[in-house]
């Protein structure tokens, strides 16, 4: 047996031809935010939604708190909170009565201390008394968050919670996870967005075509990349020659744009002591030098061999 | 039980809220039945009387003639066939036949009385026998010249708005239970709802008798309305005993509420669903009897009337309206309504969908 809040083990879901998820496995600890991260399309979504109960798997299993979720969906529909992706709700109700319906039917407290409570929380009280249609998509996403927390679950999903909102909107909602998490709740989301993904997240699933590549932390994902990287800088006197820099240990390609060359390397290190020797035994000057690391975008486009978004 | 109430009052709070559907179910029957109640229900308060024989006395004649310049009658002079037919077609309350006595003086009359509602054809019986009396006084100055045999009729209803209140029940249960159900619960799952429904504990049997709840509990609501209208505006008689209606009205409910649950079952979209429900409706409409008998309805149509679940309904409502049958008495209208109910939950439950195709 095992520790972990959530358990999966050789999940799929296939549709027609296409088998949507394919043989997945993973596992969530108490008290982590888990990303599952990958393009539109890679399974991220109905992965999600079997382990919710929502979608009945064709094969695997997949224990949550301890249950079941195919033969004990009850108990698990109890102990996790759910968004779903782009889910509209009941019209003509407001913000406050959606909050106070939605725990009435967990069977737990509606009452209207404990719906101020929650839209407190997701810094709503003000838009109590607003229908859910007037809100902007981040208030939205922000009420579909408060549903999710009506039965103080132990687990929260959310399915691309972020999608389709602002930066500042964005950066918002990630405070908001995270105290979420200080609670001492679990949390799975799905995103498409590198940058989600690092800072938000302790984990990481990369998901692509329906299977798992890779999970681990940002930052244990990017070190397997550790040594790649790119250099580049603004040259002031003369023109550099590309072809000498081409030949520098472990420069995969030299590309110049006006006075500005940059190296893509597999080894920074190496290139970027070879990059300073050469110019000053040449004598030429440059400013604005930059090296940048790997980020999860390189991780992916590494082993998947395409780029995340589009 | 606490979630069930609770999705309850807010499913009324959401049609409550809702103007467009508050017009359709409430403003836009009580409209059509005024509308209709004005075009066609004029001199509803005036006794409608049947005379024929006329010819057979000078006094008929003068009788006649003189009933016809009574406030408050409205008179028809024709032969005996013709006014008996149109009494059984309830378009007359009381038609006189008068026919030459056994004796030379005396003038027969036998009166015959519409007994589809009884109050109304008691009102209509003793204003005429006491108008007879009197023109008979005035013209002979004998009383008692002629000897009245009254008979009873088993005619149908006599006003527009008797024949039409029904109908209009009828056809508020209809768009209430297949037009508004499936157009809202296709909306549901168009927009994930049912879905977000079914990540919570509460059971989907529970979601649907929510809202049927909902919409039954309204459905009685708007036809209270509509029958106070027609009382108030209308003068309408209701002769029936109210249980028998109740029970009509909730069967009926459910029926149409089951046909909405089909048209939502298999509709993909609320365009969708829109369109079926005015395809199953609008037809039903005119083919069920409710603005016209449809007895006079052409050979070849009749399997297709008797197939409709709204002829039933707008039968048995109107048996029990307007001819006061009990229960009892519209068993077989009740047996067709159950029946298409549970034929209809069991195909809905069967072809049941949670989320849109493709989704």
């Amino acid at each position: 047996m095992t520790d972990s809040i959530i358990d999966v083990q050789n999940l799929t879901k296939r549709y027609g031809q296409t088998m949507a998820v394919d043989d997945v496995s993973l596992r969530v600890e108490a008290g982590e935010i888990f990303g599952i991260l990958g393009p539109n399309g890679a399974g991220k979504t109905t992965t999600l939604e079997m382990i919710e109960g929502l979608r009945q798997p064709d094969g695997g299993t997949i224990t949550v708190a301890g249950f079941d979720v195919v033969r004990d969906a009850e108990n698990v529909k109890r102990r996790i909170g759910i968004q779903l992706q782009s889910t509209s709700l009941f019209d003509h109700l407001t913000v406050g009565e959606l909050v106070s319906l939605f725990a009435e039917l967990y069977g737990a407290d509606g009452s209207p201390g404990r719906t101020q409570d929650l839209l407190g929380m997701v810094s709503l009280t003000e838009k109590a008394d607003d229908h859910a249609q007037t809100l902007s998509g981040g208030q939205q996403q922000r009420l579909s968050i408060a549903l999710a927390l009506v039965n103080d679950p132990e687990i929260v999903f959310l399915d691309e919670p972020t999608t389709g909102l602002d930066p500042q909107a964005r950066r918002n909602l990630w405070d908001l996870i995270r105290s979420i998490r200080d609670q001492g709740k679990t949390i799975v989301l799905t995103t498409h967005y590198m940058e989600e993904a690092e800072l938000l997240c302790d984990r990481i699933a990369v998901m692509d075509t329906g299977t798992i590549i890779l999970c681990d932390t940002p930052d244990n994902l990017i070190a397997t990349l550790e040594a790649t990287g790119s250099i580049s800088a603004d040259f002031t006197g003369v023109q550099p020659d590309e072809a000498l820099f081409a030949q520098l240990p472990g420069v995969q390609n030299a590309s110049l744009s006006g006075h500005r060359l940059t190296l893509q390397t597999s080894n920074l290190n190496q290139t970027l002591i070879a990059f300073i020797e050469t110019t000053r035994a040449h004598r030429m000057e440059f400013d604005q030098l930059i090296t940048t690391r790997p980020t999860l975008e390189d991780v992916f486009l590494h082993y998947t061999g395409k780029a995340l978004r589009e | 039980m606490t979630s069930f109430l609770a999705m309850t009052v807010a499913n009324f709070k959401m049609i409550v809220r809702n103007r467009t559907a508050m017009f359709f179910l409430l403003g836009f029957p009580v409209i059509f039945m005024v509308l209709f109640g004005f075009l066609f229900g004029e001199g509803e308060t005036r006794l409608h009387i049947g005379i024929a024989g006329e010819d057979s006395s000078p006094i008929a004649t003068a009788i006649a003639e003189q009933m016809e310049q009574t406030d408050g009658f409205m008179v028809y002079r024709n032969d005996g066939d013709h006014e008996l037919s149109a009494i059984d077609d309830g378009d007359r309350l009381v038609v006189i036949v008068f026919s030459d006595g056994t004796g030379s003086a005396e003038l027969d009359a036998d009166i015959y009385v519409n007994q589809s509602n009884p109050t109304f054809s008691q009102i209509g019986l003793s204003a005429v026998e006491q108008f007879l009396l009197q023109a008979e006084m005035e013209i002979t100055g004998q009383p008692r010249m002629i000897q009245p045999t009254v008979a009873d009729v088993e005619g149908d209803s006599f006003g527009f708005i008797e024949f039409f209140l029904p109908g209009v029940i009828g056809i508020a249960l209809m768009t209430n239970g297949v037009q508004a159900l499936s157009s809202t619960f296709v909306a549901f799952r168009e927009k994930g709802i049912l879905r977000r429904i079914k990540g919570t504990p509460f059971p989907l049997w529970q979601f649907i008798l929510s809202r049927i709840t909902t919409q039954v509990v309204i459905s009685v609501f708007q036809i209270v309305i509509l029958i106070a209208i027609a009382i108030m505006l209308f003068d309408v008689q209701i002769s029936s005993s109210y249980l028998a209606m109740a029970v009509l009205v909730v069967i009926g409910a459910f029926t149409f509420l089951s046909i909405g649950f089909i048209v939502s079952a298999f509709a993909g979209n609320t365009d969708v669903a829109d369109a079926a429900g005015t395809l199953i409706t609008l037809p039903m409409m005119f083919l069920s009897g409710v603005f016209f008998p449809t007895d006079d309805a052409p050979g070849w149509l009749q399997p297709i009337i008797g197939l409709l679940p709204l002829t039933y309904l707008v039968n048995g409502l109107r048996d029990v309206m307007i001819r006061g049958a009990g229960v009892d008495a519209v068993m077989l209208e009740i047996l067709v309504l159950v029946g298409t109910a549970v034929a209809g939950f069991l195909i809905s439950v069967y072809f049941f969908r949670w989320e849109s195709r493709g989704a």
